[in-house]
């Protein structure tokens, strides 16, 4: 009887995992591609998969300056980030011993969350809305947050900056300084905002962070970088010398890692750290501009902790994201991000400056580009540019 | 016993895995529903640990109630011009919002509840009153009603104050948390006293599923 009903309950199980398989993956869409593909894929694609479909649409719509398409798309993904899942049919099957991952609603990684605030926040500047525009870093800083002896810390150096134009352009010196100091832990080589600096260049170069689903029915998967990468560095062209553009963020390596240490696992829900904090091999150390190894923190409750973590030169990190009892991981991914985020801040006097990209690769040029700015309603500049 | 103990333990899982929709919340029906009203002062629908409408209506109302009741507003002979706008109501938070959703809240119940006793300045729209006087300067419009002034209205007081948070979040458990603190303070626009203090604040937590952590 005891025998019968385990052979049973085993045929379930067995049941179920055939039921396990998720839905197959949509076609790739181009990487310079506009919004169209996903927002037909609103009303065809499952209803899980809508942020990942409002994160492209968000995106590609922003990059092409509609940001009619953009804030709507950026909105409903946030509000759907910010939404807990407490009761959530779907969450409930992804934790079933039978069911993939990626049959819960997608949401993202931190890295692609993170994302998400850093584009409407952008947009939020475009429209001299700064004080939102910091809003949105800080929320997008919170999502790469990690507890830390119940401090809260974030090394996304690109959002803490954004942070700090955004209250550069709005004129609160005093809270731009503060988050300057943070910003100086993570990014000692950067040189810092101007007093006049009105305008703020960010270029974008390389391709989305990938993830590979590996191991046995693909329990777990591995981040690898985008590919191809055909440059790391950027000038800016304003008809005088070039101008360096500082590589702020390696988004690769904030997908790899947590806090700035290496994420060796997660198993039952938990990140598990490797005990040697080795680093993840960042692109920024691989440009022009040399970084420091040690890296800072921040606290995103505005109190700002010490240094934690130390940056390595390993790339190719394994991340296990499902325990055995979960046939497949989740490899969805946001495939329009870049794969670094350049900045400049120069002041032009509120007149539009006419400023061209020119992408390098280990110094050599190879590409050219021009730059598209956008004056805002206080003479503010954002100007904006990616390789691809 | 061993086959015992799992076949037991098995049976469990299963049967908590059939219960689980079950347990769950009232199922959607799949089809969208029709919009309703919903009363303002209740909890939103679409839960967060941020601002929503209800602390909105709570806090407006709450301010405008104890504006109601400073002296240096309501026993002057003649009644105080005020500006209440958002523009020197700074947001330092982590929290996107329009601020002028709480600022015009203020403003409409207490210029309604005044009765008189206070004049509001509407310095947001000088640029409109500034079009139209420039139009009467020039004799392309008639003086209006009321007459000309020499100039526009200038305010003694003017409604200030600063939006912060402190965001907690702990990555074991899926739990955030956000301290929310609304600061108003009514500023003497010749002097730089502040006449009038109040705070509000309220703090949220929630936890995601760990599908999500």
């Amino acid at each position: 009887m005891k025998l019968a009903a385990l052979s049973g309950a085993l045929a379930l199980a067995a049941f179920g995992s055939a039921q396990a398989k998720p839905p197959p993956l949509l076609p790739p869409v181009p990487y310079d591609a506009g919004p169209e593909t996903f927002v037909g894929r609103l009303a065809t694609d499952l209803p899980g998969n809508r942020v990942l479909n409002q994160m492209e649409i968000g995106a590609r719509a922003f990059w092409r300056g509609d940001h009619a398409t953009a804030k709507p798309a950026l909105d409903d993904a946030i509000m759907r980030i910010d939404s807990v899942f407490s009761d959530n049919a779907n969450a409930a099957k992804a934790r079933k011993l039978w069911y993939d991952e990626g049959s819960k609603d997608f949401k993202g990684e931190p890295y692609e969350r993170a994302m998400v605030f850093m584009y409407r926040g952008l947009i939020y500047l475009h429209d001299a809305d700064y004080e939102n525009a910091r809003a949105a870093f800080r929320r997008g800083l919170m999502q790469d947050a990690f507890a830390e002896e119940d401090q809260n810390r974030s090394d996304f150096a690109l959002l803490l900056f954004l942070d700090a134009w955004a209250s550069h352009l709005n004129g609160d010196t005093d809270l731009r300084d503060e988050t300057m100091v943070q910003l100086k832990k993570l990014r000692p080589t950067y040189g810092g905002i101007g007093a006049k600096d009105d305008a703020l260049v960010l270029a974008e170069t390389g391709m989305a962070p990938r993830k590979l689903g590996d191991g046995a029915n693909h329990s777990f998967f591995v981040y690898r970088r985008g590919k191809p990468i055909l440059e790391n560095q950027v000038q800016v062209l304003n008809g005088a010398a070039p101008m360096q553009a500082y590589p702020m963020e390696d988004i690769y390596y904030q997908a790899s890692t947590r806090g700035g240490r290496e994420i060796d696992k997660i198993l039952a829900g938990k990140a598990q750290f490797k005990a040697a904090t080795g680093g993840i091999g960042s692109f920024l150390s691989d440009t022009t501009v040399a970084l420091s190894e040690n890296s800072g923190a921040f606290s995103a409750g505005g109190q700002y902790g010490d240094a934690v973590a130390a940056v390595g030169v390993l790339s190719g990190v394994l991340l296990i994201v499902s325990s055995s009892s979960k046939p497949q991981a989740d490899v969805r991914t946001w495939s329009s991000l870049p794969d670094t985020v350049h900045v400049l801040t120069l002041g032009t006097g509120g007149k539009t400056p006419n400023l061209t990209a020119n992408f390098l690769k280990a110094g050599a040029p190879v590409a050219e580009k021009p730059i598209t700015c956008a004056t805002d309603a206080n003479r503010k500049q954002l100007c904006l540019v990616r390789a691809h | 016993m061993r086959i015992q103990t799992t076949t037991i333990g098995l049976l469990t899982v299963l049967g908590l895995a059939a219960a689980g929709p079950a347990l769950a919340a009232p199922k959607l029906k799949p089809q969208g529903s029709a919009t309703v009203y919903r009363d303002t002062t209740t909890s939103d629908g679409v839960k967060g640990i941020g601002t929503e409408s209800q602390d909105i209506v709570s806090m407006a109302d709450a301010m405008f109630r104890d504006l109601l009741n400073v002296p240096e507003l309501m026993n002057r002979p003649t009644p105080p011009r005020i500006i209440v706008d958002p523009k020197f109501f700074r947001n330092e938070s982590s929290e996107i919002i329009d601020k002028a959703l709480i600022t015009d809240r203020i403003r409409v119940n207490l210029l309604r509840a005044a009765g008189g006793r206070m004049r509001f300045i509407g310095r947001e729209y000088a640029g409109a009153v500034e079009e139209e006087r420039a139009l009467k300067d020039a004799g392309r419009v008639d003086v209006g009603t009321t007459g000309r002034t020499r100039a526009q209205a200038g305010a003694d007081y003017r409604l200030v104050g600063r939006i912060g948070t402190r965001d907690a979040i702990d990555t074991r458990t899926g739990t955030t948390s956000r301290f929310s603190q609304y600061t108003f303070e009514l500023l003497d626009m010749e002097y730089g006293e502040i006449i009038w203090s109040n705070l509000y604040e309220f703090k949220k937590e929630n936890r995601d599923d760990v599908v999500y952590r």
